[in-house]
């Protein structure tokens, strides 16, 4: 299959079966030959919620234990060869290690040490090879050990501490944006020391702590600064945040308005186009000038006019006057967004198991001089063992023996 | 050993957020990113808005160096302070991006436009110059023009249908987390993927990332499960699919709470083990199924136990020692001072000549190797001469004649 992308030709081990499964997934979007490695059964995320709910094996063969496909499964490895080895035999850890010795980088949540792999010195090898750990606390620190996870890292980093309301249970964000989020941290860290590799630096061992990964978006709200200068400390307020981009709801869904200095004059002619303003007026000749837009009747009467209008005229409408206005959505209305279906953000993905394609996301960098896009739909557990362990040079009686014992 | 991005310079055309830490990202592993800047059209970040954070002491609201977001998001950077409504201004600008690798940008379409950095007009500067775009929706089209921020962006992606408690009202995430998150890192990648391109093939090339399109990229499964099963993902609060029980709960005080996630039936036995209470050892709690089906009435026995612990950091070592997934719900206090992943582990003491010390996140990206260094960020107009030295190659006299042309700011 020719390979288009950016990374073309970087070839990646993936052994992420935990949280930064984005990042391999980044890579093989992007055009780099990525080999998602699972235990001959399958890795957890074959099992993941959400679940395929249709007709299972409809047109094809289960994928693997007879159970429903794994969309979340589909969605993160959509773009990679797939292979089945189990490195705790010593048959396969030697297979793993010729494998390693291959690849340009490899990705892993602590399975690499599990198996009996010094990170350090895979990270110290020839040829370079980066290592990139994905794990809750990082590899160094006295919580290294710590049992972790999203929803932890999450609560520990900071990420949801002005999310909600004092007092009342805080929630994460969804789907797993600790786990996200350390994907695009594990893929920048992957792609900086393949750049110094490159370029004479040699392998490289990327540490990526979860939970420090959900410190970085405190540093406004939160600042670090602020608190050790000033003592400065943000409270969770719920709705009563004083930030810019106010929530609406429209007469068919939830938008946000505003910006940090919204353009109060130019909203209330919106309204007034859309013979909605009258209240607005009113208010604004009371007082006219300053003032006007920091008041709660504004905004209470903003509230009720955009309330009895249509979201995506009232936003084409808002925007057009230079001021910012964007909707709330769901996954069913980003599918079903014309602005993103013309711009082929959406593409289809072949589901191997079912020989069905559903509508996915491919990754939103639009590259002008190498088309980024899914080159290949997810692999069958094991679909590529014969080619991946032939160029190791495994024959195929050698290999149905590998599989009579269960390492392969 | 070098660092490994030494010798890329990236001009940063960018402000606020989401555009700056993309190349903050960078800096940090010692690619030399020039930020352009005005004082005539000052960065937002650039001060502690009393709005946002109350009355500072001194000059602390207004002083242009002295703002903990921006010396965070700018840290390692150089600063060039050129008047780009000045045709010597935009000649500098220009000139500095003939010797640069890499233009990086949230501004508006519009203004790389009006500065000729379109990227058909970097181009013909610069024919290796990457130009990495980050509109709000598109870069060309009918609604380049539009506007769009953090917070919102995590309503427009999808990320709202999926945060929070079911059957609550939407609330704001409390910060701009797609300004964190998924633009600015996406657009990190993007640079450093272009960069990879270039040393294979010796091109340059365009790279549009619309943030509602990068912010909608971390709606993962979701988008799949609507399009494969129909079905639209909703707010699950902070269930799981697989590890039951997994919650926040509440401790003793004020705003007081502990994460804990089971995973394992192993995991259950030890936390059943070391509460102690009699309720919790039903056998049909075993099972992760057995608890999935009362997962309230647990959630309900583990936090009356909970209740009674008005230390979470303690509790969660007690959790963590007995082999149970836990954590703590921490604030800023938390993780500056007492935990010790973050700390001084995370967070860079950088003495600032403002006269006060700032707390700089260091790069999530740690690299054992060759570590990444985390710089101060640069003064207003600090390293204008410098970078019209060494990157443009004038000399003073020339420098004069263009600050006499009013190129400077």
């Amino acid at each position: 299959m020719a390979e288009t992308g950016p990374l073309a030709g970087i070839r990646v081990l993936d052994l992420i079966d935990g949280m930064g499964v984005y990042g391999p997934r980044l890579f093989a979007s992007m055009g780099a030959d990525v080999i998602r490695v699972e235990p001959p059964g399958g890795g957890a995320h074959r099992s993941r919620e959400p679940l395929y709910r249709g007709q299972s094996g409809a047109t094809g063969s289960d994928p693997g234990n007879g159970e429903r496909p794994s969309l979340y499964f589909l969605h993160y490895n959509a773009g990679k060869r797939g292979i089945t080895l189990d490195a705790s035999q010593p048959r396969g850890r030697e297979l793993l290690a010729k494998l390693l010795g291959e690849v340009d980088a490899v990705f892993d949540n602590g399975q690499l040490a599990r198996w009996g792999f010094d990170l350090q010195e895979l990270a110290a090898a020839e040829p370079p090879l980066v290592v990139v750990s994905v794990t809750p606390f990082g590899l160094e620190g006295e919580r290294s050990e710590w049992l972790g996870s999203d929803l932890i890292c999450q609560a520990m980093g900071g990420m949801i501490q002005i999310f909600g309301v004092r007092n009342e249970r805080p929630a994460r964000f969804g789907p797993e944006q600790g786990s996200e989020m350390s994907g695009l941290a594990a893929a920048l860290g992957a792609l900086i020391a393949l750049f110094g590799s490159r370029r004479g630096n040699g392998g490289e061992l990327v540490d990526i702590a979860v939970e420090r990964v959900c410190a970085l978006p405190t540093l406004q709200m939160g600042n670090a600064s602020l608190f050790h200068q000033f003592g400065f400390r943000r409270e969770r307020v719920g709705a009563g945040l004083d930030m810019p981009g106010g929530l609406y709801r429209a007469r068919d869904g939830y938008m946000t308005i505003g910006a940090f200095r919204v353009r109060s004059d130019a909203i209330v002619e919106v309204m007034q186009q859309f013979g909605a303003g009258d209240e607005l007026v009113e208010l604004r000749d009371r007082s006219p000038g300053l003032g006007f837009i920091d008041s709660p009747d504004f905004g209470d009467a903003l509230a009720r006019a955009v309330a009895t209008l249509p979201r995506q005229e009232l936003m084409e409408a808002i925007q057009d006057r230079g001021i910012h206005a964007l909707p709330v959505t769901d996954s069913e209305q980003l599918v079903s967004d014309p602005f993103l279906q013309q711009r082929s953000f959406f593409v289809d993905v072949e589901e191997p198991s079912l020989g069905l394609n559903f509508s996915d996301m491919a990754v939103p960098m639009r590259f002008g001089a190498a088309d980024a896009r899914i080159g290949r739909r997810p692999p069958l557990l094991g679909e590529h063992n014969s080619e991946v362990f032939a160029s190791l040079g495994v024959d195929g009686d050698q290999l149905a023996q590998l599989a009579k014992a269960g390492v392969v | 050993m070098g660092l490994p991005l030494e010798g890329v310079r990236i001009v940063d055309l960018s402000f606020i957020v989401a555009g700056p830490l993309a190349s903050r990202l960078l800096a940090d592993f010692g690619a030399d990113v020039v930020r352009i800047e005005s004082r005539s059209r000052i960065d937002g970040a650039r001060v502690n808005p009393a709005r946002l954070y109350g009355e500072l002491p001194g000059d602390a609201n207004s002083n242009t160096d002295a703002s903990g977001y921006f010396n965070d998001v700018n840290a390692g950077k150089r600063s060039c302070t050129l008047n780009l409504n000045t045709a010597e201004g935009l000649e500098l600008l220009h000139a500095i991006v003939r010797e640069s690798d890499v233009i990086c940008s949230n501004l508006a379409p519009a203004a790389l436009k009006r500065w000729g950095l379109a990227y058909e007009d970097a181009k013909d500067l610069n024919p290796k110059i990457i130009v990495v775009h980050m509109p709000t929706m598109e870069t060309e089209g009918p609604r380049s023009h539009w506007k769009g921020f953090g917070d919102p962006f995590a309503g427009a992606g999808g990320l709202k249908s999926v945060s929070g408690h079911p059957d609550t009202e939407i609330l704001p995430f409390g910060h701009h987390f797609p300004d964190f998150s998924a633009n600015p890192f996406h657009a990190a990648i993007a640079v450093m993927a272009a960069l990879h391109h270039s040393e294979a093939t010796g091109e340059g090339q365009f790279v549009e990332l619309s943030q509602y399109e990068a912010t909608a990229s971390m709606m993962g499964a979701s988008i799949l499960h609507y399009t494969a099963n129909d079905e639209v993902a909703e707010r699950i609060g902070n269930r799981d699919s697989v590890a039951v029980p997994h919650n926040i709960y509440r401790c003793a005080g004020d705003e007081s709470w502990c994460a804990i996630v089971v995973q394992t039936d192993e995991q259950w036995r030890a936390l059943v083990a070391l509460i102690g209470d009699p309720d919790l050892e039903r056998p049909d709690f075993a099972t992760a199924e057995g608890r999935r089906a009362h997962e309230d009435d647990l959630d309900a026995l583990i936090e009356r136990w909970i209740l009674g612990w008005d230390d979470r950091q303690a509790l969660a070592e007690t959790l963590q020692q007995a082999g149970v997934p836990a954590g703590p719900f921490q604030n800023i206090e938390e993780m500056v001072r007492v935990d010790p992943t973050l700390g001084p582990n995370h967070f860079a003491k950088l003495d600032h000549p403002v006269g006060r010390e700032f707390l700089v996140h260091r790069n999530p990206v740690h690299t054992q190797r060759n570590p990444a260094q985390t710089r101060l960020a640069p003064l207003m107009g600090a390293d204008t001469y410098d970078v019209l030295t060494e990157v443009v190659g004038l000399s003073a006299d020339e420098i004069a004649k263009y600050a006499e042309a009013g190129a400077l700011d």
